[in-house]
């Protein structure tokens, strides 16, 4: 037994040697770090995974929940008449990114309204302080899916916000409706008979 | 009516100053492999500047051809890849997906132009570079293949721009990075389906040639140099 | 049961039930550098693949190298089993089962090569045509998707045939074991209980499996060779890969065996079993195999040579004439000149003589893989993209290891399954004494000779 153990041992130590032998990486220049806003950031921008769980997490296409800054109630805005296009995602018609409110968005209308609301006077604190809204991505896509979605055709073509997104105007905060993985896409463009073409999504 | 996209590459008008290469390389979003790495063979160029030299010294005459992916309408790449990761588009262009792509690098193997590349590591740029990435164009992994897309982003976009306002795409209002960074006008990207494009007036020139014709593998790019 | 057929059984369940500290230290010793080889992968797969010597445009190299050379060495078992089963040659009885070992394990090792080669290796099954949600297939044009059929096809097939003729013999370690291996051994032996039924079920498909597994064997590395031809590479593209690449196969796959055998002779001490007539007739089918390689090669670059297109000839003289030249003359000595003149003179075909060819054949074939990957590559139609390949640890590692997880497979099959088939051994013996067309010429010449002294 004590023999295995010690194959064992020197095998471990061989893999160790091994490993630093056989890396032949160029190492990441490190140089005085360039931080932002008084953030500490990584030296280096990698398409690469930080650790190995959040590579398994990417695999099997596991995904965190969003913490948003304030609880948005969805149902209450749609409820009182506004479209979703109207002011808080006004670029969905225009371009790739639907786009998301700032402060300043939000006291466009409740500098005036609901005022007393302990959310709004959040909001009108943060702006006085020039903070912002740090909203999370809902819906979001892996790297190594390499999809490249655009709003514009979808709307332009009538596609209605609830296909993908679900019924987000019954909801308070934004939460994954409908998964998006690409059968869902793909169904879809069959049906209308639309490119379903690699490249119209992935480059 | 579909697209067929394609190029005329004047090798008279071109210079070799490899204007096309560093453009490509910033739209592109293509890692700088460092001088170990090259030396190895890891360094990545959807477009190269190939240089030769014709006569005996001192009567030399050097040549210079800008290679990239040939866009072929028979590309010897895409049968051989067994996930349809390198297939062909509705506009006749050679995909590459990168999501798809085991990287098995027999579709390098297969390219006779030697336009494929792999990538053997994770990229990396020290920060702040990676502000100067191109967000409309994916950051390659490892394991995965890679080639010239003919800019594919500025077609998509100009596609889209143009569905909009319900009418095709202008000949010219697509430049592949290679085209419009290039000071001599050699490079010339357009749609072969129209008759009255540049590229397809380019192409029926009798100056024109293809590379490497005799493989029949119907390159899409036309390489125009007087005799 | 007859005193002789108690000693075959002796003699041949020996190593299942007698185990040397020698063994202990062999498969430790293998299987740290079988560990070795799963960290480089490991770590080739964290770091990435270029910790490898491959770059462009050289992107195959030693895995694929070892790819074919595995599936390759994976044909002994198909010939002399299936072919020898088929014209019921009474000398293969002792030898089969040792044949389809090699070729189980040596699919298995050579299977996992087109894994170890991927950029993305978690991604392998995107070769398996599976419906799914987006409805994307694998691509069948591809001969890497033809490759994935014919091995696991092989695979399959070669695994029932190496366990099909051991159920008996499971059964006879079963009846002599006692407590969890006779237990073990009962579930392998699958209810075996010697009725004239079952071994009529036996000889049935024992005899489907035969005339099944050959056109197998030989399309697998027809598709193997597909993998190359099927591109416009400079000396891949060519019609002569099909049949190439099977005679080569079954040549390194006997020399495989030839090694094999010498060593269980030696290190199991069943010397009475696997005796100098094997090795001979062995040497006879590798000296045929050499001489139709031999002829293979001339072939394939006779054509080349002579049809002079540029691009080719680049390649061709590269490996006859320049920097792979010394491969290149080392795999003809090797593979053809050894052989010839080590196996076609009758006095140099002994054990040690059929060993020393087997071991030249393993390293020239091996080559020959090498010569037929990496040159091409290097070498395709723009001068301006020649470049060159050298192996980095990592593929070594990984290589040295396949070898050891071959030897260290083969040889605990040895210490698990009686390695030679005890009852076909003694169907043999039960039947009268059929004379043996090799042994009949020779006692015929023996007289010969007498006669003229």
């Amino acid at each position: 037994m004590r023999f295995f153990r010690m194959i064992a041992c020197v095998a471990v130590a061989a893999l160790g040697v091994g490993c630093q032998w056989l890396d032949d990486r160029p190492a990441p220049v490190r140089s005085a770090s360039f931080t932002a806003g008084g953030q500490s950031v990584s030296e280096v921008f990698s398409p690469e995974r930080s650790s190995f769980g959040a590579a398994t997490r990417d695999y099997f296409w596991v995904k965190g929940t969003p913490h948003q800054p304030i609880e948005f109630p969805h149902n209450i805005h749609i409820e009182k008449g506004l479209a979703c296009t109207e002011a808080c995602h006004e670029s969905v018609t225009r371009g790739p990114q639907a786009g998301l409110p700032n402060v300043n968005t939000c006291l466009t209308c409740h500098a005036v309204i609901a005022t007393d609301k302990p959310r709004i006077q959040e909001i009108t604190q943060m702006q006085e302080k020039g903070l912002d809204l740090a909203w999370q991505r809902v819906y979001k896509f892996t790297d190594m899916a390499h999809v490249r979605f655009n709003h514009e055709p979808h709307i332009r073509n009538n596609v209605e916000c609830s296909t993908c997104h679900g019924d987000i105007a019954h909801q308070t905060v934004a939460q994954r409706n409908v998964d998006l993985n690409m059968g869902f896409c793909v169904t879809c463009h069959r049906e209308k008979n639309v490119s379903n073409d690699c490249l119209t999504c992935h480059y | 009516m579909a697209y067929r996209w394609g190029m005329a590459v004047d090798l008279d008008r071109c210079t070799g100053c490899q204007a096309c290469v560093t453009a490509c390389r910033s739209e592109n979003n293509i890692p700088t492999a460092g001088e170990q790495q090259a030396s190895r063979g890891r360094a990545i160029h959807w477009i190269r500047v190939e240089r030769y030299f014709e006569g005996e010294f001192p009567n030399v005459r050097v040549k210079y051809r800008p290679v990239l992916c040939q866009q072929c309408d028979a590309a010897p790449c895409e049968p051989v890849c067994p996930t349809y990761a390198s297939s062909h588009n509705e506009d006749g262009l050679n995909a590459q997906i990168y999501n798809r792509c085991i990287g098995t690098r027999y579709c390098a193997n297969a390219c006779p132009y030697n336009t494929r590349f792999f990538d053997f590591f994770n990229p990396s740029w020290e920060k702040p570079l990676h502000l100067q990435l191109n967000p409309d164009v994916s950051v390659r992994e490892v394991g995965v293949m890679e080639k010239c897309t003919f800019c594919v982003q500025r077609i998509n976009a100009a596609k889209v721009t143009a569905r909009g306002e319900d009418r095709t795409v202008k000949d010219g209002e697509i430049q592949p990075a290679c085209a419009q960074s290039c000071p001599s006008k050699a490079i010339v990207f357009g749609d072969l389906n129209d008759p009255d494009s540049e590229v397809s007036r380019l192409a029926e020139s009798p100056r024109g040639h293809k590379l490497l014709d005799d493989l029949g593998t119907r390159p899409k790019i036309t390489y125009l140099e007087g005799r | 049961m007859s005193a002789t057929e108690d000693r075959l059984t002796n003699d041949l369940l020996r190593p299942l039930f007698n185990t040397s500290w020698r063994f202990y230290v062999l498969v430790a010793v293998l299987s740290s550098i079988v560990l070795a080889g799963l960290g480089a992968f490991a770590f080739q797969m964290w770091r990435g693949f270029g910790l490898t010597g491959l770059g462009w445009p050289i992107y195959w190299g030693f895995f694929i190298t070892d790819f074919v050379f595995w599936i390759g060495i994976s044909h002994a078992g198909t010939l002399i089993s299936a072919i020898l089963r088929l014209v019921d040659a009474g000398w293969r009885k002792p030898v089969t089962r040792c044949a389809e070992g090699i070729t189980a394990f040596a699919l298995m090792i050579g299977g996992l090569f087109p894994i170890i080669h991927l950029g993305k290796p978690w991604l392998f099954f995107w070769l398996v045509p599976y419906p799914n949600n987006r409805l994307i297939w694998p691509n069948f044009r591809s001969p890497l998707v033809w490759d994935f059929f014919a091995i696991s096809t092989y695979l399959t097939g070669s695994l029932l045939f190496l366990f099909l003729p051991m159920i008996p013999d499971f059964a006879l370690v079963r009846d002599r074991a006692t407590g969890l291996r006779s237990k073990i051994y009962g579930v392998l032996a699958l209810g075996w209980r010697g009725t004239t039924r079952q071994w009529h079920n036996l000889e049935t498909a024992m005899s489907i499996m035969a005339v099944a597994i050959i056109p197998v064997a030989v399309s697998v590395h027809t598709i193997v060779s597909f993998d190359f031809s099927m591109a416009p590479v400079p000396m891949w593209h060519s019609t002569i890969f099909g049949p190439y690449f099977v005679a080569g196969a079954i040549f390194s796959g006997i020399a495989g065996l030839i090694i094999a055998m010498a060593a269980l002779r030696h290190f199991l001490h069943i010397e009475e079993y696997l005796t100098p007539k094997h090795f001979d007739n062995l040497g006879r089918l590798l000296l045929l195999m050499a001489l139709l390689w031999g002829y293979f090669t001339f072939n394939e670059r006779l054509t080349v040579w002579y049809g002079n297109h540029e691009a080719e000839v680049n390649t061709f003289m590269v490996t006859q004439s320049g920097t792979f030249s010394p491969l290149f003359w080392t795999m003809v000595v090797v593979n053809f000149v050894l052989p010839v003149i080590i196996l076609g003179i009758k006095r140099f075909r002994t054990i040690t003589g059929c060993v020393i060819a087997s071991f030249g054949v393993c390293i020239g074939m091996w080559l020959e893989r090498f010569l037929i990957v990496v040159p091409s590559l290097g070498h395709k139609y723009f001068p301006y993209s020649w470049s060159f390949y050298r192996p980095r640890p990592t593929e070594i590692v990984i290589t040295a290891a396949t070898f050891a997880g071959m030897v260290l497979l083969y040889a605990l099959f040895s210490k698990f399954v009686p390695i030679i088939s005890i009852w076909e051994l003694k169907q043999g013996a039960h039947q009268p004494h059929q004379p043996d067309p090799i042994e009949d010429v020779e006692i015929a010449e023996a007289e010969l000779h007498r006669t003229h002294a």
